[in-house]
């Protein structure tokens, strides 16, 4: 007599089977999607330490560029530039001198000494406009000198910046390419699936009682 | 387990060198694109720019000279037509008209130097706005054209801001007020007929 209970250990067997193939492609899932994440992470390390390069490439280029700014820098910048100018305005002034005055007979000693001490007074009080403007515009020359400078830092960093912004920009790409590889080189194992689906035919056919499942037309 | 086949495993990788190799050609096409526009610009130095300084100081000094050599004439005879040559006064005037003529080729020098620094600002930008452009492509043989064609504007550079006018005309007015007022005078203190002759000075004509 058969009572059914005589396929309870191999129904059993089946849901055992069953089990134990979810349980292996849940593994295996787990797997590859470790690779993808391990790959997918080795692409930001990868770019991480580029960008820590670049950045400290542009922060070179940038402590360089405010070191000018130090005080003893742009005060020496600045009296640089105004001596500078001094020289070239004096230098200019030489190269075509005044006339001299325009005396005449034996009063020409006298007014000649009247002359040179007008001449001499008016050429410190010149003088000492032109040094007074040289001194002003040496400001000025000074913060053009640090706008050249900043103007070079600025190249060099936009470059820096450009390259990281276009790496950043393909990050996303070489973490999809990397997942992508990784996913194709740790594919789940098909053993899994093949305990489940053994189990469950067999849980089927033990389910008939023996027989093959009728299919309905 | 592998059931055959990588499942594209070589593609994706394939892709990816691909991608980091066009990056890395990308970088390599800006950095040479810089070099190119870095070795066009090396023409702008020190020097360009004292020539250009130069130039300006070559085209505003001698219309400076001969104003002051046209003042110093007029000055001259003023202070021969009123008796006053050989004079402090004379001396004195003589004196600050030499110090303005100081004080215009300072003058002048300075603005050679402000031109010079407005015509380097300019290349500098030229040099910002290509640098930029060639990120934009990152394509050098483009680059390399348009860095010829921005260099030949810039060697057309602004020309100084006016023509030198009248530079000593306060120092002269004096005298040359003195002279139109004496010509418009209704009676003569000379009989000369020269009004330049006709100052009243210390002169006496004998007759």
């Amino acid at each position: 007599m058969c009572t059914g209970l005589e396929i309870t250990p191999l129904l059993l067997g089946a849901m055992g089977a069953s089990t134990l193939g979810t349980v292996l492609s849940g593994m295996e899932a787990e797997k590859q999607a470790s690779a993808i994440a391990n790959a997918q992470n080795r692409e930001l390390s990868d770019f991480m330490k580029r960008n820590k390069q670049r950045s400290d490439q542009a922060y070179d280029v940038y402590n360089a560029r405010t070191d000018d700014l130090d005080k003893s820098a742009v005060k020496a910048d600045q009296a640089g530039a105004e001596s500078k100018r001094n020289a070239e305005t004096e230098a200019i002034i030489a190269e075509a001198p005044a006339a001299a005055a325009p005396t005449t007979g034996s009063a020409a000693s006298v007014i000649g000494g009247v002359f040179d001490e007008a001449n001499s007074k008016e050429a410190a009080k010149g003088k000492a406009r032109r040094e007074a403007y040289n001194r002003q515009m040496s400001f000025g020359d000074q913060w053009f000198d640090q706008g050249l400078k900043t103007a070079d830092a600025s190249r060099k960093i936009g470059t820096i910046a450009d390259f990281g912004g276009f790496d950043s920009s393909m990050l996303g790409t070489y973490q999809d390419l990397a997942g992508a590889e990784a996913a194709a080189r740790k594919r789940p194992s098909p053993i899994g699936a093949i305990f489940s689906g053994l189990g469950q035919g067999a849980g089927y056919y033990l389910g008939a009682g023996g027989k093959p499942p009728v299919i309905w037309n | 387990m592998c059931l055959g086949g990588d499942g594209g495993a070589d593609e994706a990788r394939k892709a990816r060198e691909k991608a980091e190799d066009e990056a890395a050609r990308r970088e390599r096409r800006i950095a040479k694109g810089q070099e190119r526009i870095e070795d066009k610009f090396a023409q702008f130095d020190g020097g360009y720019f004292r020539d250009y300084k130069n130039s300006v100081k070559d085209y505003m000094l001698p219309q400076v000279a001969d104003q002051y050599d046209s003042a110093y004439g007029d000055l001259v005879t003023a202070l021969a037509g009123r008796g006053m040559l050989d004079s402090t006064f004379g001396a004195t005037s003589t004196a600050k008209l030499n110090t303005a003529y100081d004080d215009e080729k300072a003058r002048v020098g300075n603005e050679a130097t402000n031109l010079a620094q407005e015509l380097r600002g300019r290349v500098e930008t030229e040099k910002s706005n290509l640098m930029a452009l060639n990120s934009a492509t990152a394509d050098p043989s483009a680059i390399n054209a348009q860095a010829r064609g921005a260099a030949a504007t810039l060697k057309t550079p602004p020309s100084p801001t006016q023509v030198i006018g009248g530079v000593f005309d306060s120092i002269l007015s004096p005298f040359l007020n003195y002279q139109v007022a004496q010509q418009n005078s209704p009676a003569p203190r000379s009989s000369t007929g020269s009004p330049v002759a006709s100052g009243a000075g210390s002169s006496r004509i004998v007759r």
